[in-house]
């Protein structure tokens, strides 16, 4: 089916005679130059913005590279030499590794079973059998992948390959058994693997649904050099729009949750109706990368925001997958039932199509996250947008379209109806992809009790915008060109390709100066910090599972912890494990985010996991305190907590049952009770909010905060993420720290850790201070216990001495535990499969070195401490604070 | 058999009338593409496929809408040819 060359064009082919190369024309060296210099100088911009995945910018090299070598091959040698890129390709992006460049052994041994899972059902397409059998072998076939994919069947380690696999054949596989069933000739097998093993697509698993004969029809359909400045543009086209993706999602998208006035509501609708630029952006890309190798493919997205029409949206959005639905099912559907009249047959093939597109989407989102949810927002927006364009088809079908083949033929006023068709259907779509990102239609409804005027203002702005728009894209280039486009004529003398040049590299160039620190830096005001901060967050750092905005493709697109050796993989980067399961918390209004739940009873890290019913993780203690008892509220993170620790061999629980048991000398009448409040990822500012919230009811005698290494970056985590939900900031000093690092709420966490790390000593100590004062406003001793976390030492040591001295300058009694693991072996004490988190067998070393630390410690004093309480508790007066 | 030519003005005039009312008739050539350059569209497609079939009294199946057999006046009398 491929051209091989010019000379051997098939009918067919015989709509776009090739230009003859003129004499002014660029030589094809210089040309091919060109390309490449301008390709170094994308890659150069991949990798100061920190775009795509590791993966995919080492793929782009690859394609670098081998996109001279593939131009200067004869013809008939550059598909199989297209082929071998593309298995090197998979091969690269396959020994991807955390731990080292490139692993050999494991790339083979994922990328073998992909080439031949992938070669098996390609043989299955062109069996000399008849099409419903092989219909039936695919699914069978597919069926069996299933059971892998669903982790019924295989092994875990090879989890990878599912994903990949699918997003390569989940529907070019149908795609390529029909035209193989109707073209009536055997493919050729270069032009199968090329089909199917496509170069990007080992990286990217949201892949444009390329059609089987266009891709072979077009390869070298024009001149090489024409093809090669197309795919430039749309490679510099789809960099532009992931960057301007990135300044929305983070300068204007919001989650429906976080809505509060009539502003939000509108920046809410707007920013979501332009996120899906990260999918055309993304789509651009990979077929400007195809174009490179000479596939001549038409453009995937064109313009869908100014859609005039429904139907016209549907058929910009998304070019390829509307041209698969319409081959695969539309026609077929309508050819079939077409005897039975007309407009039945209209309607009912137009929402049969939709009902396809929105069970596929559900059949894409299992393959390539591993799991699928049904959703309402998700029905009714497939389900609006059918009804939509059926209206709009059965219009068309009845009064026609207008459409346009010559220039300058936009009078005024059918400019102005234009203008006006755009906006409504710019509205309306945008209403529809609020709903799509919507967990629900009840939250989607709900937000409209905050329209208001400012509502009405904004979008009516944002409507006029998007007919300025219309008129400058859609009115203006019509006196100029062609409107109906059509393949754009490249040409290749040397004016042409020097303007083309030029409009690649300018803003290329731009983008690597502006997103440069040094002309950051020059450029050093405080309105522009937003804007260096939203183009300086890259793909690497951005929020994978806790995003800024929620729908279909942004969740489709986030390589998250359902795919996580996918994403290890890609990002070359290890994947910080959370804990996984129910979470037994609830969200606090205040400095804690989140408190445990009261009575919880589960199954945490193979572990049995119980709350109280004051929320702790700990037995049940009454909360006024009995007399003769010398309490000890314990603060702390989920290392305190004990995650993957049987409560019983926390280290709290062992302290107070051997307190109990071994009571200071002269205290034997004492009870005393370690109150384990610590909850996962408490920061000391939190735990000054749990101070005042919940400990004071206790009336603890001592208040032990268990403080960490992490405790610098939490408190700047923490008080960035006060600014996200709103809590008000009780101090100058954090107000200052927070305005000297110019954070606001939509700073990337990464980049607002970055800019307050020099605030962090001074924030922590603030932190401290407040502990104290808290305590001693409670009665209670402050005592602090710095606790290094065994893999961290000796690394941390001079971060350890600083805490140190910012604990005994505040105020709290240190028991220092930097020396607790001199002679220990940190993989005995370190529960691999928990980031950061302890063995029983250390928690039961610190509670033995606190224990006696408690019982020896001069300052904390707990001999005479416990016969006060018990001397008192002979007292009836003295029996509790309230 | 009606000749190459003929085919190809019929389609012309049929698709200049229908889908293109008011343009100048010189731009539309034997090249222009219509599918690709969305003068076909999915509904017009229709239309004009029932048209060749009630024209030439040829059945046209669902496969060959695609731009192979259609995009081009050339390739849409090459088509009606081959089924004649």
């Amino acid at each position: 089916m491929i051209t091989p060359n010019r000379g051997a064009r098939t009918q067919g082919d015989d709509s776009l005679p090739l230009p003859e190369r003129r004499s002014h024309a660029v030589p094809e060296y210089l040309g091919v130059l060109a390309v490449f210099s301008l390709l170094v100088l994308i890659a150069l911009v991949f990798k100061q913005l920190d775009m795509l995945t590791s993966a995919f910018r080492r793929v782009f090299y690859l394609a670098t590279v081998g996109f001279v070598l593939h131009h200067f091959l004869p013809m008939r040698q550059r598909l199989p030499f297209f082929v071998l890129l593309c298995l090197g390709a998979l091969l690269l992006v396959m020994g991807g590794s955390p731990d080292q460049l490139w692993d050999g052994a494991l790339a083979l041994q994922r990328a073998l079973p992909i080439a031949a899972i992938g070669s098996a059902l390609i043989s299955i397409c062109v069996l000399s059998i008849g099409f419903w059998k092989r219909a039936a072998l695919l699914g069978a076939a597919g069926g069996a992948m299933a059971l892998f994919r669903a982790g019924i069947l295989g092994d875990e380690s090879l989890a990878i390959i599912w994903p990949v696999l699918a997003s390569m054949f989940m529907f070019r596989l149908l795609i390529y058994l029909y035209d193989v069933a109707t073209a009536g000739q055997r493919p050729r097998l270069s032009e199968s693997l090329a089909y199917f093993f496509l170069l990007p697509n080992s990286c990217v698993t949201l892949f444009p649904l390329i059609d089987f004969r266009r891709f072979c029809r077009s390869h070298y359909d024009t001149e090489a050099l024409a093809i090669y400045q197309r795919g430039l543009q749309w490679i510099v086209r789809g960099v532009l729009q992931l960057v301007v993706y990135r300044l929305i999602q983070q300068l204007l998208a919001l989650k429906a949750e976080d809505i509060t006035n009539g502003t939000e509501l509108i920046q809410f609708i707007l920013a979501n109706a332009f996120l899906y630029i990260k999918v055309s952006g993304q789509f651009h890309l990979i077929v400007g990368l195809l174009l490179l190798f000479g596939f001549n493919l038409p453009e995937t997205n064109r313009r869908y925001f100014l859609a005039s029409s429904f139907t016209e949206y549907w058929r910009r959005v998304n070019i390829y997958w509307k041209d698969f639905i319409i081959k695969v099912f539309y026609y077929p559907a309508f050819f079939r039932l077409k005897t039975r009249g007309t407009t039945l047959a209209l309607v009912i093939a137009t929402l049969w199509s939709f009902f396809v597109t929105w069970v596929l989407h559900l059949y894409q989102t299992w393959w390539l996250k591993g799991s699928v949810t049904f959703s309402w927002p998700d029905v009714l927006f497939w389900f609006i947008l059918a009804i939509l364009v059926l209206v709009n088809s059965l219009w068309e079908m009845k009064r026609g379209r207008q459409r346009k083949l010559a220039s300058g033929t936009y009078s005024v006023r059918s400019a102005f109806g234009l203008t006006l068709r755009t906006a409504g259907t710019f509205a309306c779509i945008s209403l529809l992809w609020s709903l799509l990102s919507s967990a629900s239609v009840s939250e989607w409804v709900g937000l409209w009790c905050y329209a208001d005027w400012s509502t009405l203002m904004w979008a009516a702005a944002a409507l006029v915008a998007i007919m300025v728009a219309t008129i400058i894209f859609e009115v203006l280039p019509s006196s100029r060109q062609l409107a109906v486009g059509g393949p754009e004529r490249t040409a290749t003398s040397f004016g042409a390709m020097a303007r083309s040049f030029a409009q690649c590299a300018v803003p290329l160039a731009l983008l690597y100066v502006l997103n440069d620190p040094t002309f950051q830096k020059k450029l050093d005001y405080a309105p522009l910090q937003p804007w260096y901060d939203a183009l300086n967050t890259g793909d690497s750092i951005v929020d994978r599972l806790g995003a800024r905005s929620r729908g279909y493709y942004e969740g489709l697109m986030n390589i998250d912890s359902a795919n996580a050796q996918l994403w290890e993989t890609l990002m070359r980067e290890r994947l910080a494990y959370d804990y996984q399961g129910a979470e037994p918390v609830r969200p606090v209004n205040d400095f804690r985010f989140r408190e445990l739940l009261p009575n919880v009873h589960l199954e945490a890290y193979n572990t049995d996991f119980q709350t109280n019913r004051w929320g702790m993780r700990d037995r049940d203690y009454e909360q006024a305190k009995h007399p003769g008892t010398l309490r000890i509220a314990l603060l702390g993170s989920s290392h305190t907590m004990g995650w993957g620790v049987p409560q019983d061999e926390v280290f709290a629980s062992i302290v107070e049952q051997r307190l109990n048991v071994q009571p200071p000398a002269g205290a034997e009448y004492v009870h005393f009770e370690i109150l384990n409040f610590a909850v996962p990822g408490l920061s000391p500012l939190g735990e000054i909010s749990l101070l005042q919230k919940q400990i004071a009811a206790f009336s603890p005698d001592i208040v032990l905060l268990v403080t960490h290494t992490v405790d610098y970056k939490w408190v700047s985590r923490d008080l960035h993420r006060s600014l996200r939900s709103r809590i008000p900031i009780p101090s100058d000093v954090l107000r200052r720290a927070l305005k000297e690092a110019r954070i606001t709420a939509r700073t990337h966490e990464v980049l607002a850790a970055d800019r307050l790390k020099p605030h962090e000593p001074a924030l922590l100590y603030w932190c401290y201070e407040r502990i104290v004062e808290e305590s001693r406003h409670l009665g209670a001793l402050p005592v602090a216990i710095f606790l290094p976390l065994p893999d961290q030492l000796p690394k941390k040591l001079s971060s350890a001495v600083q805490q140190t001295t910012l604990i005994r300058q505040s105020g709290l009694i240190l028991i220092d535990f930097t020396r607790l693991y001199d002679n220990e072996h940190p993989a005995d004490l370190m529960r691999p499969e928990i980031w950061r988190h302890s063995t029983a067998q250390a928690h039961a070393l610190i509670a033995d070195v606190l224990y006696q630390r408690l019982m020896t410690d001069p300052d904390i004093d707990l001999g005479n401490r416990a016969r006060r309480v018990s001397v008192a508790a002979a007292t009836p007066s003295a029996i509790t604070q309230p | 058999m009606i000749d190459t030519l003929a085919v190809k003005q019929i389609i012309k005039n049929y698709i200049l009338s229908e889908f293109l009312p008011g343009e100048d008739p010189a731009q539309l050539t034997d090249y222009t593409p219509l599918i690709t350059a969305g003068i076909l569209d999915s509904i017009a497609t229709l239309k004009f496929v029932d048209f060749l079939e009630q024209h030439f009294s040829i059945t046209i199946n669902a496969h060959e809408t695609d731009p192979e057999y259609l995009d081009t006046i050339e390739r849409i009398a090459a088509l009606v040819h081959s089924k004649g």
